[in-house]
């Protein structure tokens, strides 16, 4: 690959953002290919090497695109991490599928807030990630997987981040879900981390949303460790927008 | 992450140690920035030396240094990779998100330059422009408006500006009646070359029948003299096409769809817009 290719390579990399093609297509250097489970197709991923990222933005107090509803995009992403990521001793890409309302039952554990409230942030949340690149989510069949973002996330990131997932509850669903969501669910978990067991009592359940609010916490955490190195900086299409005068718009 | 571009080793490799990190440091903050920024915050810029590392770190990965203002810099594609990229992806941003973006440079820049009120080689502008200007000139329904809207903050094509105006409607409630839209910060980042592209495109589509706008088609109708100013530091090993393809105007860099942005919607866009708006004519 001569240079102009490679230099159109990162340069559509940029403008694009991740983007797939077939698992033959060469890759310029430097970048990452992240397989999907399928292998049909390949994600193509420039990779910064460790002191040209966009985490350098951090360290010198600049500031990178903002990212809209942080606290609850985050979150979202915590709840998918959760979730997708079946085995944290394992790889975290490509992770599994996720049916949908697991990862709203471990959303809902981080605030205790009217359900019309959650669901629309969720929504939002997750069409945001989605657009960015950091979660798939198919909305007509209603799983969610992780997106080729957090395939780029270095060892040293999963190390934390490793840390956050064991402090997140598992995915479950409150009882008075449909049983078949239940089975679901359960189906989810057996692969993976979400095992049965760890699933709290109906008694816990008030306990774990009084913690809730420790849970959060942490759970922003994921962003600002590992995602912001890839957050802030690739972000092509995304979640970025003023924050604080963002209400505006969707109100009317 | 363990395999490096050469391009990230090539350019750093006569540096010092330190010197090397503050190329790289800068390479990442001029990309991933928010705002252009100024020299004293990072070595790299400020030194000539270090900053024509930065720039031979770019180049090869498409990429070129910005000026903004004296002392602020950014970084833009390069012209030619943005002509191709936009000739690839004419697509990417959705034909609402480029009316709404064109009437907001239309109101933000375009009239407010004809009245001298903005400088004449920037797309950087403070002359908001109204979400009720935006529903009523693009006669869109307010929803995809809104929509297109949020997709253009989202990659900094615009920004909603400060409310900071006296009148009467801040009193009123927080809704998007009172908001309204400026130009975003991604703008900075187009290379001198792609402003004046965007500038022409702009003339060429709300003032049609100007000499202006004849001017500018006689001159792209002659290849030899390409319309496309070569940029000092941009190396051109693509032979210099004719600019009258669409051109790569605006090579708003870091959003995802923008690179085809600025070309596009002079084009459709602006058609219906010139005859409802005050003809924004930029004087020559």
């Amino acid at each position: 690959m001569n240079s102009s290719e490679t230099a159109l390579w990162w340069a559509r990399a940029r403008a694009l953002g991740p983007a797939q093609y077939e698992t033959g297509t060469p890759a310029p250097d430097g970048f990452l290919r992240l397989l999907e489970p399928d292998a049909a197709q390949v994600w193509l991923l420039p990779a910064h090497p460790g002191t040209a990222g966009p985490w350098v933005l951090d360290e010198l107090g600049l500031n990178g695109p903002t990212v809209e509803q942080p606290n609850d995009t985050a979150r979202m992403l915590a709840a998918v991490v959760r979730c997708c990521w079946a085995d944290p001793d394992d790889a975290i890409w490509p992770g599994q599928d996720v049916d949908w309302d697991a990862v709203m039952s471990v959303y809902r554990t981080f605030g205790d807030r009217d359900e019309l409230v959650v669901h629309r942030a969720a929504t939002g949340a997750i069409r945001r990630l989605h657009s960015g690149g950091w979660v798939i989510w198919d909305e007509n069949r209603r799983v969610v997987r992780l997106g080729p973002r957090c395939g780029t996330w270095v060892n040293a990131d999963l190390t934390v981040l490793r840390e956050l997932w064991r402090s997140l509850p598992a995915p479950d669903e409150p009882d008075d879900q449909a049983p078949e969501l239940e089975e679901q669910i359960e189906d989810a978990g057996e692969t993976g981390s979400g095992s049965v067991a760890s699933r709290p009592e109906p008694d816990n359940q008030a306990e774990l949303n009084n913690n809730a609010e420790s849970v959060a916490t942490p759970d922003t955490d994921p962003r600002t460790d590992e995602p912001d190195d890839v957050d802030e900086a690739d972000t092509p299409a995304e979640p970025e927008a003023e924050n604080d005068t963002e209400p505006e718009e969707p109100s009317a | 992450m363990t395999e490096m571009h050469p391009a990230f080793t090539a350019a750093v490799a006569d540096l010092s140690e330190r010197h090397r990190d503050e190329v790289l440091a800068a390479y990442a903050a001029l990309e991933h920035s928010w705002q252009p920024l100024h020299e004293s915050q990072l070595l790299a810029l400020r030194d000539a030396t270090l900053r024509r590392s930065l720039q031979q770190l770019l180049h090869p990965l498409g990429r070129t240094l910005v000026k903004v203002g004296p002392h602020n810099w950014t970084s833009g594609y390069r012209d030619d990779i943005s002509r191709e990229l936009s000739a690839e992806m004419l697509d990417s941003l959705p034909l609402v998100d480029r009316a709404v973006f064109v009437l907001i440079l239309i109101h933000s820049v375009a009239i407010p330059r004809s009245q001298g009120l903005v400088d004449l080689d920037s797309w950087i502008s403070n002359q908001p422009t109204t979400a009720e200007e935006l529903t009523r000139y693009s006669k869109l329904p307010r929803t995809a408006v809104r929509a297109g809207l949020a997709r253009l903050r989202a990659s900094g094509l615009v920004q909603l500006a400060p409310d900071r105006r006296p009148n009467s409607q801040k009193a009123g409630s927080s809704s998007s009646a009172g908001a309204s839209y400026l130009p975003g910060p991604q703008l900075a980042r187009l290379t001198p070359a792609a402003r004046r592209l965007l500038q022409e495109e702009l003339i060429l589509a709300a003032g049609a029948d100007t000499p202006l706008a004849a001017a500018i088609r006689a001159r792209r109708a002659r290849p030899s003299e390409d319309g496309i100013p070569k940029p000092a530091e941009a190396h051109t090993d693509v032979p210099p096409q004719p600019a009258a393809e669409p051109p790569a105007a605006t090579d708003v860099s870091s959003s995802a769809a923008s690179t085809s942005t600025g070309t596009q919607p002079p084009t459709r866009a602006d058609a219906s817009f010139a005859s409802e708006n005050s003809v924004p004519q930029e004087n020559s």
